[in-house]
């Protein structure tokens, strides 16, 4: 009797080692489970032509498709709506051929759609693009060099004419000008496909009924807690084995503010993927969860811009660098950030096409800085007041960084804001210092230079130091118009090196884009592009 | 004592025997001793602070000094920028000791007028006042401070203790008026008010100072909640700024560290909000248990 239990025992332990052995081996993609995902804050907006901010594309990523992508690895741009393109007449057309079978969500909060599910249409393209305008999107302008833009702006004509359906499966595109990032920036998540039933019957309230073609469905929208997302059955990619698409049932994106209790829920196994994971645990859980904390760098700068319309930073440049001068980056970035950044000398990221190796920037001199300060007409030191989004790191680096600027006599008072307040107030220029950081939403200097320090983009689109330097502006927009790579790259460079002289800002740090995953949620890779853009529509959750 | 010997007039006699009734309670007797360490503490700190509460030890002395553990050279260690825990710990109780006197001071300017008022009238003006008092006791003290802080768009010290002083007011009204309503027909009133002397005077000279015990009272008491209020504030980022040394905002920085075994960031902070605020209500206890006649045992 004894030993036939033992027998028993034996087997059973031999067949669940098999078990396990021949799962671990597999690693067959298996349908269904949930994914949790952390996020800081409630997405402020939810429609595609309207978001700005990361947390926000976050979900729209997964409600919605470009006609592009961006490679995962950084390296140039991959299909997603569209199958193939061709630029011509020296590039200054886009012709792209549209993958068949897409269609829209048939449902939304659980409600069906007013679409019914229908098959995306070269119209539809042309309709969400002219849709940005009609809603004034913040990033319309992006592809201003669409040809008949103004006009449309301004309401010359019924179309945007430089926008063409040729077939049910053909868009066209016309520009001005050769625009040389013209792919990369269709690749930016304002520009996804929205169905016009759904978006006219909804108007402004499409934010709250979004409706796309990507792998997940909006069932709810708790605000300050979790979006819910539910599997598109209907989603047009298939894996390699040409299975549907996604394996996941739904993804929840859940709001927890608080650090410490969002690292306490994932250690619980509450919470599946923790993205941008916090310096004051970094060490910890580099140790204890190895290669599932993943991290690269990211093609963003994070800077304290000052606000140059208004004194005591307008006219000022001798002040600007002075205060440039002061900051010693690579030691806030070892001490305080636990070397997780890279000390930045200018606008451009590492990586980033154009990237200047040899840009001089400000090494920290306290010295100098003293003279400068001196020169600057503040030998006693100033006053100044710096806004800051609330957020534990931006703290802690305005805090070391206010100690460094004290040693000159400047005493920085940090207000602390909530990232809506903090946002607003920099893009009326009400400020004098602001923290603020950008990150790539196309892989070309244009994207920082242009969108960040050309004068035509005072506030919210983009430049909100309210810098200008009639020079740089020149270059800026010569780069923009030139075709050659190198005479572009050239002109970037220039451009970068009146900026870094003006010091419009205090360049500080260049980002890493990192994310920690469970074991068990397999195919969870972050993509150059940053956390929010990793794409969970082949995720799935081993049992 | 040499007031024993004298003769005694009512009024010296009464605040003896309540000295005395105070002196006999232990509790009261060991806030009064804790709260006397927090102003010394508050007071002497410049000179009691081993470091710069504001010094950031890192940049001169590497990673040794970042979030150090207590030691000989830092009692209750250091912060994660090499400030002294210690250091920073005396300098807050400066904050708190500020924010409680000021929002007590801005209450009272409030709230004693109002309630003297109420209850001097009554009528109409007592129905209006106390109809305020309680539209604002009946929303949750801390989320009506927060919202009068956040209308102001400008996290400042100054915010806060008008903020404070906005909402606690009514505490100190609602006292005031109960006692304005005992004292109002008494013959020393009707006294005054025959010879024919203004309202403000009767309100404020005559009945005010026989009014004061219970004021005081409420004040102590309301001491320990606004510090709490204040520590809460800072802790969720309003109020007090970076790097302002309040307890509060020592907390809120220094928790993220507590689940990694680095406690003292917190924990210390923690425990001077703890010390003051008990301080504030064995004293405020104490004081009511002494001046309050009727509770004469």
């Amino acid at each position: 009797m004894r030993k036939a239990l033992r027998v028993c025992c034996l087997l059973l332990a031999g067949l669940l080692l098999i078990l396990t052995v021949s799962a671990a081996m597999a690693e067959e993609p298996v349908y269904g489970g949930i994914l949790r995902w952390r996020e800081i804050n409630d997405p402020p907006k939810l429609d595609p032509a309207i978001a700005t901010d990361t947390v926000s594309s976050r979900n729209i990523y997964l409600m919605f498709d470009m006609l592009v992508d961006n490679d995962p690895d950084g390296k140039g741009i991959i299909p997603r709506l569209a199958e193939s393109w061709e630029g011509s007449d020296g590039g200054k057309v886009w012709t792209f051929h549209l993958r068949k079978g897409v269609h829209f969500h048939k449902e939304n909060l659980g409600q069906p759609t007013e679409n019914g599910g229908r098959e995306v249409k070269a119209a539809d393209w042309k309709y969400s693009m002219e849709r940005l305008v009609k809603v004034n999107s913040p990033r319309a302008y992006f592809i201003d060099m669409v040809k008949g833009y103004q006009d449309f702006v301004d309401g010359k004509t019924a179309d945007w004419v430089g926008i063409k359906a040729v077939d049910d499966y053909t868009l066209r595109f016309e520009l001005d000008y050769p625009f040389a990032p013209f792919l990369s920036v269709l690749a930016y998540n304002s520009f996804m496909v929205v169905p016009r039933e759904d978006a006219e019957k909804w108007g402004k309230d499409f934010n709250f009924h979004p409706v796309g073609t990507g792998a997940f469905i909006l069932e709810r929208w708790d605000h300050d807690q979790k979006t819910v997302y539910k599997r598109n059955p209907d989603y047009w990619k298939r894996d390699a084995q040409g299975r549907q698409l996604p394996y996941l049932d739904g993804v929840e994106i859940f709001v927890i503010p608080d650090n410490t209790i969002a690292y306490e829920e994932f250690k619980k196994g509450n919470i599946d993927a923790f993205p941008d994971f916090p310096d004051e645990f970094y060490l910890e859980a580099k140790v204890r969860f190895g290669d599932l904390l993943q991290e690269r760098p990211w093609l963003g700068t994070y800077y304290y811009g000052f606000n140059t319309s208004k004194p005591p930073f307008k006219d000022n440049k001798t002040l600007r660098q002075a205060m440039n001068y002061a900051v010693d980056r690579k030691r806030i970035n070892d001490l305080v950030l636990e070397g997780r950044y890279y000390p930045g000398r200018g606008v451009l990221p590492p990586g980033m096409p154009g990237y200047n190796p040899d840009l001089k920037g400000y090494e920290y001199n306290p010295e100098l800085a003293k003279k400068m300060m001196a020169d600057a007409g503040y030998p006693d030191g100033i006053e100044v007041e710096l806004n800051v989004n609330n957020n534990p790191r931006h703290k802690a680096v305005a805090e070391a960084i206010q100690a460094q600027l004290a040693e000159l006599g400047i005493k920085l008072n940090v207000k602390v804001l909530d990232w809506g307040v903090h946002l607003d107030l920099c893009e009326r220029a009400e400020t004098e210092m602001f923290r603020m950081g950008w990150v790539v939403d196309y892989a070309d200097p244009d994207n920082f230079l242009y969108v960040l320090l050309h004068s035509s983009n005072f506030g919210a689109k983009g430049n909100y130091a309210y810098y200008k330097n009639e020079k740089a502006d020149e270059l800026m927009a010569a780069a923009r118009v030139e075709t050659d790579f190198d005479k572009r790259v050239e002109l970037y460079r220039e451009a970068e090196r009146i900026i870094v002289d003006d010091a419009p800002w205090i360049f500080l740090f260049h980002y890493t884009t990192s994310l920690l995953g469970q074991e068990r949620v397999k195919n969870l890779r972050l993509p150059a592009f940053g956390d929010y853009t990793t794409p969970l529509e082949a995720v799935w959750i081993a049992k | 004592m040499t007031a024993e010997k004298k003769p005694k007039t009512s009024g010296a006699s009464l605040r003896y025997e309540a000295w005395l009734r105070f002196r006999r309670n232990r509790l009261a007797m060991a806030g009064l001793v804790m709260a006397v360490t927090v102003i010394l503490g508050a007071i002497f700190a410049s000179s009691l602070a081993p470091y710069d509460p504001f010094k950031q030890l890192i940049w001169t002395e590497g990673r040794a000094v970042r979030l150090a553990a207590p030691s000989a050279e830092h009692i209750m260690g250091t912060d994660l920028y090499g400030r002294d825990i210690l250091s920073r710990v005396l300098f807050g109780a400066r904050i708190s000791l500020q924010i409680g006197i000021f929002a007590t001071v801005v209450s009272l300017f409030i709230g004693v007028p109002l309630g003297a008022l109420a209850g001097y009238r009554g009528g109409f003006t007592d129905d209006f006042i106390s109809w305020i008092i309680n539209v604002i006791f009946a929303f949750p003290f801390f989320l009506f401070v927060l919202a009068v802080v956040a209308v102001f768009q400008n996290p400042s010290m100054s915010v806060v203790y008008v903020a404070i002083g906005l909402v606690n007011w009514v505490a100190i009204a609602r006292v005031v008026r109960a006692q304005f309503i005992s004292l109002r027909d008494r013959e020393f009133v009707e006294a005054a008010r025959a010879l024919g002397l203004p309202t403000w005077r009767i309100i404020f000279i005559h009945i005010l100072p026989n009014a004061l015990a219970p004021v005081i009272v409420q004040a102590t008491l309301g001491m320990g909640s606004i510090i709490m209020i204040e520590a809460g504030l800072a802790f969720l980022g309003f109020g007090a700024q970076p790097p302002t040394p309040s307890w509060g905002l020592m907390i809120s920085e220094g928790q993220k560290y507590l689940g990694l075994g680095k406690w003292w960031w917190a924990i210390f902070p923690g425990m001077a909000i703890t010390y003051t605020v008990l301080a504030f209500n064995f004293l405020g206890d104490g004081l009511r248990d002494a001046l309050d006649v009727r509770l004469k045992r």
